[in-house]
């Protein structure tokens, strides 16, 4: 699995600088929205090799858990 | 197998005193034009004037526990528009798939059973949230908007099948979705 471009495809849909992306941004009220999250779904569904559940996303609150939503490397 | 079942349910009377207490929480009244402290007599007498085939207010449920309020007002089926508006329960901020489910089940509401041909939506300019998923679903900004605070987004049918195309499956493989007006 390609991590970097992974996570460009979650900076487009957090709509955030990749730069900015460390595995401790914090997924907040302001940009964890329906949009984003619906976004990052799709973005799991292409790189992971298991359906991630509604309630695993939902709990997310850094992107180092979405990372961990892949499975092992 | 799907994981969450959203449903819409119409307005009942008897669901107006929990929408109000809602309604009238910081974190919504704030997101809304009228931000003045809404009492039980004028919620009343708001439901009276909402209740009636031109207006479809649905509470939103999630796995059976109620989240929001959705609704198409001023619906005018010969014109083929109406409005629609959205608000979650303080504290459903994490809900945000399942919102999404719910709004493309109230939009494929609007176009294919009422056979609407426009949905016009108000969202206050610092909405981020709000804009964000209208946007997503195919809503654009009216031109001569931009200076204005509540400002008029717009969709057609066409626009909203491109806009949600790419989601379609990952929520059909998800989410039930339910429309009962």
């Amino acid at each position: 699995m390609d991590r970097q471009a992974f996570l460009n495809e979650i900076a487009t849909a957090l709509e955030v600088d990749v730069a900015l992306l460390k595995d401790d941004f914090e997924l907040t009220k302001d940009n964890w929205d329906s949009l984003a999250q619906v976004s990052v779904m799709l973005v799991l569904d292409e790189y992971s090799t298991r359906k991630v559940a509604v309630e695993e996303l939902s709990a997310c609150k850094t992107v180092a858990d979405i990372v961990a939503l892949l499975g092992p490397a | 197998m799907v994981e969450v079942a959203v449903a819409l349910t119409r307005l009942q009377a008897g669901d107006i005193e929990m929408v109000r207490a809602w309604r009238n929480h910081a974190d919504v009244a704030g997101q809304m034009e009228y931000r003045e402290t809404i009492t039980a007599e004028m919620q009343a007498r708001w439901f009276g004037s909402i209740n009636n085939g031109s207006n479809y207010y649905f509470l939103l449920r999630v796995d059976d526990e109620a989240a929001g309020l959705l609704n198409l007002k001023n619906v005018d089926v010969q014109a083929g528009t109406g409005e629609s508006g959205i608000f979650l329960a303080p504290g459903r901020v994490l809900d945000g798939m399942a919102v999404f489910a719910a709004a493309i089940g109230l939009t494929d509401f609007a176009f294919a059973t009422l056979g609407l041909r426009e949905l016009r939506a108000h969202i206050l300019k610092g909405n981020r949230r709000a804009i964000r998923q209208s946007t997503g679903i195919g809503y654009a900004l009216d031109a001569g908007q931009e200076a204005i605070e509540n400002q008029r987004y717009r969709v057609t049918p066409e626009a909203y099948r491109a806009a949600t195309a790419r989601f379609r499956s990952l929520i059909a493989a998800r989410f039930s979705v339910r429309v009962q007006p």
